[in-house]
């Protein structure tokens, strides 16, 4: 699945496979960081639901954008509808986008129920429905 | 003298005597008739009706999308009542705002969103009912028993073309949401006047399968439906906008007809599985809503295999206003950073603050006249009469017509920002902004943004000797606004910048953030504003 060679792809194949999921964790919180405006010197919780974090649809859409330019591919943007915590995108980027460069790793698939699903996307529902005729 | 042809009553009537047996609506695993849905509608009239709902009642809907909606908008439009839609991802003061201000006297309610209704229905003087569509293990359980059983025949309600028939809820300037009124002749009259000039650059076919990215619940989803509906095709009804859906949704029932905003097309052009399986069944896209860049424009043409058309309307117009041709739609095309030229059937000029009328190449506000105009705002005379002038709409946009008649969008006069098609009045936001206890000032303005045309942005005031981060801010908004409002970008400053007589200069802190609102860009606007 893994075809570019966008350079954060290259760093990271680069690297010990030891050591690659710290460095595509601190690649990863950066971008989540930046959108969800978490000052330099605070953690970005892993573990604490996205949208408890303060995310919204309108930042999600940023986060994919973000991600899929560093990654070099698009990515499926039920990635992160899908996804509750920044641990579970990391998670999904590993097991099924660089599935090559982590073959050791046993994190469990990301994805919740489609009713889950279904209400996080209701929020770029929200956003883009209104408005114009 | 009453005109019953031009009703959405009498057109589902006409189909389900005509071709019964055609789909109206698709609906994840519901196939749903014309006849059926004529039928269908029929009970749920009834049943209004003796439920003590009558002509000119307000019937509320708070969910998402499903063949029920349009039932009940269908049976709604039967019996002259008002189909009042409410999105389920507005907060609760705005939900109650809406209902107050429409004084709904039913209200129809997924049941995931009951609890939001509890808390608010003492405050609701006019709500007598709520129906709660779901039964425990049996979605839309309750509903489907609040009309069982009941008659089938034709209502035969006098209705006529004028009447109102949705009440469709946007952002409003003075930061609560405007009901905007729309009779039935708002879904007939574009398809009735580009039949008569013999064009179809915008048009619906009876053996077209239409989908519609904009939900029901608003002004361009729902009037797209009637649209639809009013020459007989079958619509694809999404419970949501989901992008592998949309797609995938487009492939399974062949789609002929989507109606889109940019970031929608973005959204689903982007899918890793898009590609031209997906999309060969389309024959026309119609995107607008929000700004296109030029890349995405190009992309668009590069990647759907079919007719691109872009559309200027607004709530207020009902219907569109111009129209960027398919056949104006290639590479390099001379007027592809326009908004098109002015539609069969409605008439555009620009006028300057003193009401001039202004020649070809010069800015200003935008006045449109169509007969698919809104009726008014609900509860607001003043801002109708401010919008309405002498059979004219006021828009809220700015721009120009070049000598071949092609509208270029420029500004929007009322600072209004319109995030991916949803239009977001500044004022609204500084409101909830202002209320938190270290804030001294504030002002909200757009910013451009390459997917969502543009995203708010927010210079702060703090009071004296005050500490707040910007994700302090975002978080104590969370909740008191819709998620999509609040601001994404933030700055301090020790004061805002004014012009003399004191008013905000949003225009300064625009283009102090990199993004100052030029012409020169070419990207055309495509959301219309009202004033």
């Amino acid at each position: 699945m893994t075809t570019t060679r966008a350079p954060a792809v290259e760093r990271l194949r680069h690297l010990p496979a030891s050591e690659r999921r710290a460095e595509l964790e601190s690649m990863v919180t950066e971008q989540f960081r930046a959108v969800l405006l978490i000052p330099d010197d605070e953690p970005v919780p892993l573990h604490e639901s996205l949208f408890a974090l303060g995310m919204s649809s309108v930042l999600i859409g940023e986060v994919q954008h973000r991600l899929s330019d560093l990654l070099g591919q698009n990515l499926h943007s039920s990635v992160l509808f899908n996804s509750c915590t920044v641990a579970q995108v990391i998670d999904y980027l590993t097991t099924d986008v660089l599935p090559d460069m982590f073959p050791q790793s046993a994190s469990p698939p990301t994805a919740l129920p489609p009713a889950i699903t279904r209400v996080l996307w209701d929020n770029v529902l929200h956003e883009m429905g209104a408005g114009a005729a | 003298m009453i005109s019953y042809e031009h009703t959405i009553a009498a057109r589902i009537a006409e189909h389900a005597r005509h071709r019964p047996d055609v789909a109206a609506i698709l609906f994840e695993d519901v196939r749903v008739s014309y006849a059926e849905l004529h039928a269908e509608s029929n009970r749920v009239g009834h049943a209004l009706l003796r439920d003590g709902l009558d002509r000119g009642s307000r019937v509320a809907y708070l969910g998402r999308e499903s063949h029920h909606f349009y039932t009940i908008a269908i049976a709604c439009a039967k019996i002259g009542a008002v189909l009042v839609p409410v999105n389920p991802r507005l907060t609760t003061v705005e939900i109650n705002h809406v209902l107050r201000d429409s004084t709904a006297e039913i209200l129809f309610v997924e049941h995931e969103f009951v609890s939001v209704i509890e808390p608010l229905r003492a405050d609701l003087a006019a709500l007598r009912q709520m129906v709660d569509m779901d039964a425990p293990g049996a979605r839309y359980g309750r509903f489907l028993r609040w009309f069982a059983g009941g008659p089938t025949h034709d209502l035969d309600l006098p209705v006529d073309t004028d009447d109102p028939v949705a009440q469709m809820y946007t952002s409003g300037t003075t930061g609560l949401p405007k009901g905007v009124i729309l009779a039935h002749r708002t879904f007939f009259t574009f398809i009735d006047n580009m039949r008569r000039a013999g064009v179809d650059w915008i048009d619906w076919r009876p053996e077209d399968r239409s989908l519609s990215a904009f939900p029901g619940l608003h002004a361009g989803g729902y009037a797209w439906f009637m649209h639809s509906l009013s020459v007989g095709a079958t619509s694809i009804v999404m419970q949501s906008f989901v992008a592998g859906e949309a797609g995938a949704l487009i492939e399974r029932h062949a789609v002929t007809t989507l109606w889109a905003a940019p970031a929608m097309l973005q959204i689903v052009l982007s899918e890793p599985d898009a590609g031209p399986h997906r999309f060969r069944s389309l024959r026309k896209i119609v995107y607008g809503g929000s700004p296109i860049s030029p890349e995405l424009q190009e992309r668009c043409m590069r990647e759907f295999d079919c007719d691109l058309v872009q559309a200027y309307a607004a709530a207020e117009t009902g219907s569109f206003v111009t129209c960027l041709r398919a056949d104006e739609h290639t590479p390099g095309h001379p007027k592809l950073g326009s908004a098109g030229r002015i539609c069969p059937g409605n008439d555009l000029r620009i006028l300057d603050e003193a009401g001039v009328e202004l020649p070809p190449g010069q800015p200003g506000r935008i006045c449109v006249r169509t007969p698919a105009e809104f009726i008014e705002y609900a509860n607001r005379p003043d801002e109708t009469a401010a919008m309405k002038v002498d059979g004219w709409l006021r828009m809220g946009d700015s721009g120009y017509l070049d000598d071949d008649g092609y509208l270029y969008l420029r500004d929007r006069i009322n600072d209004t920002i319109i995030v991916a098609g949803q239009n977001i009045y500044p004022v609204e936001v500084e409101n909830v902004i202002r209320t938190h206890p270290h804030v001294a000032d504030v002002a909200v303005y757009g910013v451009p943004h390459p997917r969502w045309g543009e995203v708010v942005h927010a210079a702060v005031v703090l009071a004296p000797g005050a500490q707040v981060s910007p994700r302090q801010l975002m978080l104590f908004l969370r909740g008191w606004i819709a998620d999509y409002k609040v601001p994404v970008g933030y700055r301090f400053l020790d004061s805002l910048p004014r012009n003399p007589t004191g008013k905000v200069l949003r225009r300064v802190l625009r283009a102090e953030d990199g993004g100052a609102r030029a012409p020169t860009t070419g990207a055309p606007r495509t959301a219309g504003t009202a004033s």
